[in-house]
């Protein structure tokens, strides 16, 4: 007869230990960091920066809330901080629609080359991540100041009659952005390409359809995955992302990131408002991730 | 039906049949490497065709030529006299059934066999019926709304097979389609796969590895082997008559015995194998005394115990013997050869298995030698 075994698993120690390395970093590296700013976005400011721990609603009410230079008004909408943030969540789609346009080609490039070279292409890609971020981006607004070497170019074969005028705008943050996330793009998709069954678009031309459709109907719903995770990486740090709109934006293409950090900076800041500004960027994150991943279940059951 | 028209305009063989795809004088090179050695082929209209050969010997490569995903290094193929060479895969009125059916994961079945009809640009109102036709003529009915990971291989087969046939190919290649399925699915679909090319009246042309699919199901077969055809012709010549040793050696079983012609006259010859092993065959043209031959004896095609006097008869010992069911094979030492493998029926007469060592004696009949020269 075959031996009898008891439903509910032994406890095995040794399960337990090699489980806890994982345990401690998230527990040190994420539940208590973002604790710790849930906590602080409730506490009272400090003039210093720093907090002093009392309850209180206060960075919440600054966020939402103008009640006039004394405090005492009664309280309308405070636009400032939303259109910031409203600034950050179109500054990072038009990021991420940049990376997708060309993004994609690269990685379907790279993917559909001989597998040999394939590392080779990669290896291309990710050569100028080497270099550190702020330097990369200190380098751009080198080259793109009305007069860098761009600029100096063109005006001095007169195609320009004056400066493009890039730094200090949208375009320049979008640039920025663009140019520190482009691989979060490249990777993924070149990933769900690689791994892509190129019979399908052999079936595809078989059964009559040109380049475009196949592309369209045969290879871009199955790589699909590779794009949102994409899509995904470049979204979320170009949301919160404060180096490419301080340096390339000015004060007047101030985005969420740079707002945080300037909370934290010296002794000028506002501990709780900032931690409030995190928490709801971190919400809003977290519910259109949400949102992304039901809608991908949705689609696993139809 | 599609063909009717074409038909009539087309360059017809001479018994008056329709060649729906020519082969002339083509190679294949993939770097240096030559894959297909100058292959000259017609494929006749509404003939179940198959390319068999062992695997590398470029048959995928020649359908893979037709359907356009390999172009052709020297050449030319034309399709109901027509060049087509220079037509794109999407171009083609040719539709392929892929070794892995490569059904589009993220379409239902249903969309799946509307895709070409899709592609071609079909009138949704039309499209609908043909789907569901095509579907009822594989019993797919009831699965049309599931995905293909949620249907069984010989499900997914059929589905690949009709989703190939919906936009009505002037020619429908199959590259193995019936490899990845186990032998009873196999065995069922063989049947299948023979009753819709009849009643479609489609020119297959079929790729396979395995013989007794060859057999069973095609009009005619072309052996391959290393890029070079190296025999065509209906089932049963194939099998009786090999041209060679390789397509001898591919198709089915054989005994392959290094013989001298002894004498010969106007019927028949004599072969000497040993000193008293001597067999009596047809008089190949061209041979003359003393000359070297092969001969091919099927292993089913001889006979163990009583020798009358039409035949020719040896002694041999029983080596070894394999129970296999509907025959039996043994392994019989003969003077000269080491041994000749032989295939005992276990048929209308009960038969005893024969122990090893035991002398018996075999008969060949002369219609069931073939002489190859050597």
């Amino acid at each position: 007869m075959e031996p009898v075994y008891h439903q509910k698993r032994a406890f095995d120690p040794l399960r337990t230990w090699l489980l806890l390395p994982s345990w401690v970093v998230i527990g040190v590296f994420l539940l208590i960091p973002v604790g710790l700013m849930l906590l602080i976005s409730f506490m009272t400011k400090e003039f210093r920066g720093g907090v002093i721990w009392e309850l209180s609603l206060a960075a919440y009410d600054q966020f939402l809330f103008d009640r006039g230079l004394f405090g005492d008004d009664p309280p309308t909408i405070q636009w400032t901080y939303i259109v910031i943030f409203l600034r950050s969540i179109v500054q990072a789609t038009i990021a991420t629609i940049f990376c997708l346009i060309i993004g994609f080609p690269t990685a379907y490039f790279i993917a559909t080359r001989d597998p040999k070279n394939r590392t080779f292409w990669i290896f291309l890609v990710t050569v100028p991540y080497w270099v550190n971020l702020l330097i990369r981006t200190v380098s751009l607004k080198f080259l793109i100041r009305d007069n860098g070497p761009i600029n100096e170019f063109l005006l001095s074969f007169g195609l320009l009659s004056e400066p493009l005028g890039l730094i200090n705008t949208n375009i320049a943050v979008q640039l920025g952005l663009f140019y520190s996330y482009l691989p979060f793009m490249v990777l993924p998709i070149y990933a769900s390409v690689e791994r892509f069954n190129f019979t399908y678009s052999e079936a595809a031309a078989d059964l009559y359809a040109d380049k475009w459709s196949t592309l369209r109907r045969i290879v871009f719903p199955n790589v699909v995955p590779g794009i949102a995770a994409g899509c995904i990486l470049v979204f979320i740090p170009s949301l919160g992302a404060f180096i490419a709109p301080d340096l390339l934006g000015g004060a007047k293409n101030f985005m969420i990131g740079s707002l945080i950090e300037e909370q934290f900076k010296g002794n000028a800041g506002n501990w709780p408002f900032g931690a409030a500004a995190s928490m709801i960027l971190l919400t809003m994150v977290l519910i259109a991730l949400l949102l992304y991943t039901r809608q991908q279940a949705k689609g696993e059951v139809r | 039906m599609v063909l009717s028209g074409i038909r009539e305009q087309l360059g017809k063989l001479d018994n008056n049949q329709l060649v729906a795809i020519e082969f002339q004088k083509v190679v294949k090179k993939f770097g240096s490497f030559t894959a297909i050695h100058n292959a000259n082929l017609k494929i006749h209209d509404n003939e179940f065709f198959t390319l068999l050969g062992p695997s590398g010997c470029g048959k995928t490569t020649l359908l893979r030529m037709v359907a356009g995903f390999e172009n052709v290094t020297e050449g030319n193929i034309f399709l109901f006299g027509k060049e087509f060479m220079h037509l794109p895969p999407n171009k083609r009125s040719v539709n392929t059934v892929f070794q892995q059916y490569a059904l589009f994961p993220h379409m239902t079945v249903f969309e799946n066999v509307a895709f070409g009809l899709k592609m071609r640009g079909w009138a949704k109102d039309d499209i609908q019926p043909t789907v569901w036709k095509m579907l009822d003529l594989v019993r797919l009915r009831p699965f049309a709304e599931r995905k293909p990971n949620q249907l069984s291989g010989g499900q997914q087969q059929r589905a690949a097979l009709v989703r190939a046939i919906a936009p009505q190919p002037k020619v429908l290649l199959l590259d193995e389609p019936l490899s990845a399925l186990d032998l009873k699915l196999r065995q069922a679909m063989r049947l299948e796969l023979k009753q819709l090319q009849q009643e479609t009246g489609i020119t297959f042309v079929f790729v396979t590895h395995d013989q007794e699919e060859a057999l069973a199901m095609s009009d005619r077969i072309a052996v391959m082997s290393e890029g070079v055809i190296q025999q065509i012709g209906k089932a049963q010549e194939i099998y009786e008559s090999p041209k060679n040793e390789i397509v001898a050696n591919f198709i089915g079983e054989t005994n392959i015995l290094q013989a001298t012609l002894l004498e010969l006259n106007d019927e028949e010859a004599k072969y000497q194998i040993a000193e008293d092993f001597i067999i009596t065959g047809d008089c190949v043209s061209g041979l003359v005394k003393n000359q070297e031959v092969k001969i091919l004896l099927r292993p089913e095609k001889i006979r163990i115990g009583t020798s009358d006097n039409q035949v020719d008869s040896i002694q041999g010992t029983i080596q070894q013997s394999m129970y296999l069911g509907t025959d039996t094979e043994y392994q019989i030492r003969v003077p000269g050869e080491k041994a000749l493998k032989v295939r005992d029926q276990n048929g209308f007469e009960r038969r005893e298995l024969l122990p090893a060592g035991s002398e018996v004696s075999l008969s060949f009949s002369k219609d069931s030698i073939r002489i190859l020269r050597s």
